[in-house]
């Protein structure tokens, strides 16, 4: 998908402004504070229908202004013309129009135009705590595998009942009976799916990931993704191996009241050369994994839904030297439509990236908001 | 509020708490009430004050009925070795409307919730297994939610080694319905659960 042109009206900085854009690349520059950003969290909310700067709208107004308009027009791969408008209104709430239909749910646009952003705020899935790799990984595969999100809403849902009983039980009999058996089945045929899906997942993408990662960097040294599965075992038996774990921890869990093993305790695991990435990598590593891992989510959401993905890069000078930086922007938007922004075009022209030509596109937001 | 005499009043919180009526509603149905005539009132208080008196649940398979056991279980043209356990009462009444079943119910009054703190206790399930003497297949018609699954799941294992057909309905499209119309979740189930034709 590419989008063609964007225009914002009472967004943050910008009054009424439009956008034309380039198949290829994008360069957004401008000093700070000039509305680079803004240009991306627009095409956020036409793509995923929120920011991913607030999860209050109404941050996201003009502050003279008591609503916001974002139009879109996105070209497909079968260069049909899809047009999407967000609309926001104070005290009344955000609409989403796709080809000035309304939607339903305001959900029911994800999917329709893929995106992959990369911003400051993603620093977190290298470097944060397992759940925020476990959500990264469980985003991509819901992406592209309506069973596998169905059976992460079942496995959340039937654990908290799963606790609620542990809660009841505690203060009534005690024992692991046939009721709370039926549960835990349940509970067991949700987990059997995710971690069914996980392994597939993880084969492919890791090759992806690797690929991308050699492509990007000239650091040397060997990246893995592992995922150190809670409950393990051949698919065949998973169901009694998980069962009877759940059967054995049963008066712990109770004590606890919660379940204490589970795919919901899977850790997703990044290495260098057999170190864990989070213990030993330098803030360079970090990043460049983390780009690397955005690339790959872009190809294996693509190869799923013959879909191409727009990549919204987001101050990406702020997390990497000029020389990997250029190498990433020339990499990704060889292939894909890019959105750069940065505060110093210097850099880039620096190692040779070619932005004086037809697949380049500079929009310079130095003299301030129009 | 207060500018209203207390009867009205009382009577707009009593309506108030019907399923579906919000305060506005209850206004407007409070203030309906009172420009009626009287004569209709009063049937209506008397229609009201009769299904409390009247209307009790048949002992046997728990239908709501005026005498006990119920219509249907005393009718002796209907199979009475076949049993469909349902959730609520309103789902006998939608199976009945089929005219196409013609075994007895058990109404189990809800489902197994942990959330909501029903457990098997709550529900008339012990009352089901008093009831299999002479009875050859069980059908497990409960709503396919994640609740009416665990219900499903639970039944089968209590009735199991009893020497007994037990069944659940079929989980798919409906019928008359373009695929293109359908949630995704329904066409997995659908193709998972596919049925031969040959």
């Amino acid at each position: 998908m590419i989008l063609n042109n964007l225009k914002i009206i009472n967004f943050r900085n910008y009054i009424n402004s439009t956008f034309n854009f380039n198949k290829n690349l994008n360069i957004i520059f401008g000093e700070n504070g000039s509305g680079k950003t803004s240009i991306l969290e627009a095409i956020h909310y036409l793509t995923l229908s929120k920011s991913f700067k607030t999860k209050y709208d109404r941050t996201a107004l003009n502050k003279d202004s008591n609503y916001f308009q974002i139009f879109g027009e996105f070209i497909g791969e079968d260069n049909k013309k899809i047009n999407v408008n967000v609309n926001y209104e104070n005290n009344i709430g955000k609409k989403i129009l796709l080809d000035k239909n309304p939607l339903e749910k305001k959900t029911d646009i994800i999917g329709k135009i893929p995106v992959v952003i990369l911003s400051p705020t993603n620093n977190d899935i290298t470097l944060g705590n397992p759940s925020i790799r476990r959500n990264f990984i469980n985003r991509i595969i819901s992406q592209v595998d309506k069973k596998y999100f169905q059976a992460l809403i079942d496995y959340s849902k039937r654990l908290t009942d799963r606790n609620i009983l542990l809660n009841d039980y505690k203060n009534k009999n005690n024992t692991y009976d046939q009721y709370f058996e039926v549960q835990d089945e349940l509970l067991v045929k949700s987990a059997k799916i995710i971690y069914e899906k996980r392994i597939q997942f993880l084969e492919k993408f890791e090759k992806i990931f690797i690929k991308k990662f050699e492509n990007i960097t000239h650091l040397n040294f060997a990246p893995k993704i592992k995922i150190n599965y809670n409950i393990k075992s051949e698919m065949v038996n998973l169901e009694t191996v998980f069962i009877d774990k759940l059967k054995k921890r049963f008066n712990k869990d109770l004590l606890l009241t919660r379940t204490t093993c589970g795919p919901h305790l899977d850790n997703v695991i990044f290495y260098i050369d057999e170190h864990e990435l989070r213990e030993i990598g330098s803030q360079g590593e970090n990043k460049v994994f983390l780009v690397a891992l955005k690339m790959a989510e872009a190809d294996y959401i693509e190869k799923n839904i013959t879909k191409k993905v727009i990549f919204l890069l987001d101050d990406l000078f702020a997390l990497l030297d000029g020389k990997h930086c250029t190498r990433i922007v020339k990499e990704i938007s060889m292939t894909n439509q890019t959105f750069v922004t940065t505060t110093d075009i210097s850099e880039l022209k620096k190692y040779n990236l070619e932005i004086e030509n037809s697949s380049t596109l500079l929009i310079d937001l130095s003299s301030g908001v129009s | 509020m207060s500018s209203l005499p207390n009867s009205i009043n009382i009577l707009i919180d009593k309506l108030a708490g019907f399923p579906g009526i919000g305060k506005k509603s209850a206004q407007r149905m409070a203030f309906y009430i009172l420009k009626s005539n009287r004569e209709d009132v009063i049937s209506m208080a008397k229609a009201l004050i009769d299904v409390k008196d009247r209307i009790t649940n048949c002992s046997q398979c728990h239908n709501i009925t005026e005498n006990d056991p119920c219509p249907i279980c005393c009718d002796p043209k209907r199979d009475q070795t076949t049993i469909c356990v349902i959730q609520d009462i309103i789902d006998l009444i939608s199976i009945e409307k089929t005219g196409n079943y013609r075994g007895l119910y058990h109404v189990l009054g809800g489902v197994l919730s942990p959330l909501n703190g029903i457990g098997p206790d709550d529900l008339f399930i012990e009352d089901l297994l008093q009831r299999l003497d002479g009875v050859n297949e069980i059908i497990l018609a409960i709503n396919p939610t994640r609740d009416g699954e665990t219900t499903t799941i639970y039944l089968s294992r209590l009735l199991k080694n009893k020497k007994l057909k037990v069944s659940r309905i079929a989980q798919g499209l409906p019928i008359g319905i373009d695929l293109e119309f359908v949630d995704e979740n329904t066409i997995i189930q659908s193709i998972e659960g596919r049925t031969g034709i040959l």
